[in-house]
């Protein structure tokens, strides 16, 4: 009696109420908030900023945080508050970009190589395996040794580097799907492979790959930043997180301020997304449930 | 009880520690922290600052070079050159002896001379200076006639290098053998090596060899020298701090700046001669073709600002293609345009050069006024955003790109540039024909592009030009040609940096910025 009154007890929701899941998620409301906050502070740039990034003052340099320069003053005497606003917009629009370009190339060469198998997906899945066998940091920094320094290169660099795991995530998923029921029954009326990759395959793996972005967009934002922090992407004259922490690290023991604050961004940031990314997979991983 | 024994045992320990460190001192034993360890102490064998700076403590050259320029009697007490600069005659000194007791005689000479032509490791420094040599000539034991098969008319200012100074021949045997046996005829004598840790120097008690510009003659005033291998920046500066050395090389510049006004440490800095860093103005691309455009540039940088605010002050503004401290240097060629933005702005719009649609930036029929500016930051780093906003302030756009050197290399030599660093730290001016004679365009390090036939004339002349005073005026003219065609915006000249603890008396620099410390003592 008792134990077939814990297996009814144990039997999960067949439909969970998942907006209440997610606004009960600790890590999701609190990464959201964050994520809002910076965000906000990035849109807002322009007004939030108190100075022209680029006005140096050399006789202003390295001053401490005070109520003229929120965040002080670095070497040249521009103002970190404002080169933070403007920095973060910088940070955040390499990383959201680079994601959306890894997650639109890397979802739609996996449902191909899934879907059609034999030849194509081995094509595909030899070049995703080429591109796994470089660590990412090294991947993107053979990308721009051939691009050469940029901001648009690094969002390539960093998109390309995480196709692969798109990749890989969209054909396992399309390798299940495409054996089931609807699909056959999609088939049987007449659906074109387009329609069936896009209107039935696609929206049933496509909340896997959402959760997947979120989480990455976390280390996109980071792997941009380390290749500012190496020169590589945003130039001298464009404030960024990375390159602002690479200019104040010679200064640490003076002037802690020049890095501690871009450095700030970027652990927030990345903080942010991913609690927001673990409060999704929480509530919509089939593991979780 | 026992634990105040224990403390007074400590405190005397502290003493006899703190104790020992001043009497060394007083002893003249001078340690000297060093941020590379040498590779050789073979004078046919070094390339680095590091080599130059200990081998010129061992060794001593035929011809010393003053701080001033000039050339002081060596190891030749004599010396003359042929009409056309091939053969130069040496009269040498018979009262040396190296260390090794052996006399200093001109098969020395010889010996020495054969074997750095050839150098002994890939990268020697020694036979890019003797590529025209021939032979050397013994006439007698205190005479020798060296051989080029070309003019070489900076012969005798490269001899006072360390690389063509003279070694034991005794010595060579065990030289080519890789022994340590670096045996010469300078103030002080090659004591030990321990890898990675020092190098202890000697006085050399019968010394006798002193230039003339030194402070005193005879042997050297201190007793030791140690050269400690501290390659962290910070830990040298600890050693300085503790008194573990009383002289450090290259102390970062932030660091070094706040000792300024330190009463317990004096900083040494040299401004090198040569070509200072500066630069190159592409005179083939648009919009730096327009002589105006390369003029305006110049009025619109502000050098002394510039490297105040980078360099806080330890490094010095350059205002031409030669630092004064450079032989043949031409004061009339010197900030040829001073700072003054009004004046950059007025060239500009005379030249048609307008912002015609408010953003800041000029046009001139459509085409904008953009400046591609590729920055290598292992040297620009200090200065390349403050020279980007000097230029904005006048109406350029600058696209500054931070590339590696295979980068700058192959953007310089495609000419993608509008202006690009360079810099070449020499004694003499015959640098400028690498980086100006057009022949140097394509393949070389010419990235002005400009195409000169008079400039052409002077730098390929100068350098086979013997007579010193035909020389000096040639090469003034040819910066007096390349500032006035505006062909470069100076920025800095190249700095050596020292810190020393404010009881070292007598340091000083040789013509080329390496310390010298024949004359150091200690302040009791």
């Amino acid at each position: 009696m008792n134990e077939i009154k814990r297996i009814y007890r144990d039997k999960p929701n067949p439909r969970p109420n998942r907006a209440r899941q997610l606004i009960t998620n600790f890590n999701f409301v609190v990464g959201l908030t964050l994520l809002s906050v910076t965000i906000f502070i990035a849109v807002l740039a322009p007004l939030l900023a108190t100075d022209d990034v680029n006005k140096a003052d050399p006789r202003a340099s390295f001053m401490p945080p005070s109520a003229n320069h929120w965040m002080g003053t670095d070497k040249l005497g521009r103002d970190i508050w404002s080169r933070f606003v403007f920095g973060g917009r910088v940070s955040l629009v390499i990383g959201l970009s680079a994601m959306v370009i890894g997650m639109c190339a890397g979802t739609v060469m996996g449902i191909f190589a899934g879907f059609y198998g034999g030849w194509i997906d081995s094509a595909i899945s030899w070049i995703t395996e080429v591109l796994m066998a470089f660590p990412g940091i090294l991947l993107a920094l053979t990308i721009m040794a051939i691009l050469g320094p940029g901001v648009n290169n690094v969002i390539l660099a960093v998109g390309i580097g995480t196709i692969p795991q798109f990749m890989r995530m969209a054909r396992s998923a399309v390798l299940k799907t495409r054996e089931m029921d609807f699909i056959d029954a999609a088939r049987t009326i007449g659906c074109s492979d387009a329609r069936i990759l896009f209107r039935h395959i696609l929206p049933n793996i496509i909340q896997s790959v959402i959760v997947l972005a979120t989480l990455g967009i976390g280390s996109a934002i980071l792997e941009g930043s380390s290749l500012s922090y190496l020169g590589l992407g945003a130039q001298p004259l464009t404030p960024e997180w990375g390159s602002m922490i690479n200019a104040g690290r010679t200064f640490l023991q003076n002037a802690w301020w020049v890095s501690v604050f871009p450095g700030l961004g970027v652990f927030l940031a990345i903080l942010s997304i991913n609690m927001l990314g673990e409060g999704l997979s929480q509530v919509f991983d089939p593991v979780n449930q | 009880m026992k634990n105040k024994s224990a403390l007074v045992l400590v405190i005397f320990a502290f003493l006899a520690a703190f104790g020992s460190v001043s009497a060394q001192a007083d002893n003249g034993t001078l340690t000297v922290g060093l941020s590379v360890e040498p590779f050789t102490l073979d004078p046919a064998g070094g390339v680095y600052i590091p080599e130059h700076f200990v081998i010129q403590h061992i060794y001593d050259p035929l011809i010393f070079s003053g701080p001033d320029g000039e050339l002081y009697p060596g190891l030749a007490s004599e010396w003359s050159a042929n009409e056309d600069g091939t053969e130069f005659t040496f009269k040498l000194r018979g009262d040396v002896k190296f260390h090794d007791g052996t006399a200093f005689n001109a098969e020395a000479v010889k010996i020495a001379l054969d074997r750095a032509q050839k150098g002994v490791t890939p990268s020697s420094a020694a036979p890019a200076l003797l590529t025209a040599y021939v032979e050397t000539e013994v006439v007698d034991d205190a005479t020798v006639i060296v051989k080029f098969s070309e003019t070489n008319a900076t012969f005798l200012q490269d001899l006072s290098r360390a690389w063509l100074m003279i070694p034991s021949p005794a010595a060579i045997a065990d030289l080519d053998g890789g022994k340590l046996a670096f045996i010469g005829t300078g103030p002080f004598i090659f004591d030990s090596w321990a890898q990675q840790d020092s190098i202890t120097l000697k006085k050399n008690p019968d010394y006798n060899v002193a230039p003339a510009f030194m402070a005193h003659s005879g042997p050297a005033y201190l007793d030791e020298i140690v050269f400690r291998i501290l390659p962290e920046t910070a830990t040298r500066l600890i050693a300085l701090q503790t008194g573990e050395a009383q002289i450090v090389q290259d102390p970062s510049p932030v660091d070094a700046a706040g000792m300024v006004d330190d009463p317990n440490v004096q900083i040494f800095t040299f401004a090198a001669p040569g070509v200072p860093a500066h630069q190159m103005i592409n005179t083939e691309k648009f919009p730096t073709d327009d002589l105006n455009v390369r003029i305006a540039m110049n009025h619109a940088v502000d050098q002394e600002a510039i490297m105040t605010a980078a360099s806080l002050g330890l490094t010095q503004p350059a205002f031409s293609i030669i630092s004064p401290s450079t032989w043949a240097y031409n004061p009339d060629a010197d900030n040829m345009y001073p700072y003054d933005l009004e004046k950059a702005k007025a060239v500009l719009e005379e030249a048609g050069w307008i912002d015609s649609d408010g953003d800041g930036i000029r046009e001139k029929d459509g085409r904008k006024l953009t400046i591609e500016y590729p920055a290598l930051p292992a040297y620009e780093e200090q200065f390349m955003e403050l020279l980007a906003y000097s230029l904005q302030d006048a109406g350029f756009e600058v696209n500054l790109t931070t590339m590696d050197d295979a980068g700058i290399s192959a953007v310089g030599a495609a000419g993608d540039h509008n202006i690009l660093n360079m810099g070449w730290i020499s004694r003499d001016p015959s640098v400028l024909s690498y980086i100006f004679l057009s022949s140097n365009i394509e393949g070389g390090s010419a990235y002005t592009r400009f195409r000169d036939a008079r400039l052409d004339e002077i730098l390929t002349e100068a350098p086979k030009t013997v007579d010193p005073e035909e020389r000096k005026a040639l090469y003034e003219e040819a910066q007096t040609i390349i500032m006035e065609n505006a062909l470069v915006i100076p920025i800095h000249t190249y700095g050596n940096l020292y810190v020393a603890d404010a009881a070292v008396e007598g340091f000083m620099f040789d013509a080329e910025g390496y310390p010298l410390l024949y004359d150091v003592t200690f302040a009791k």
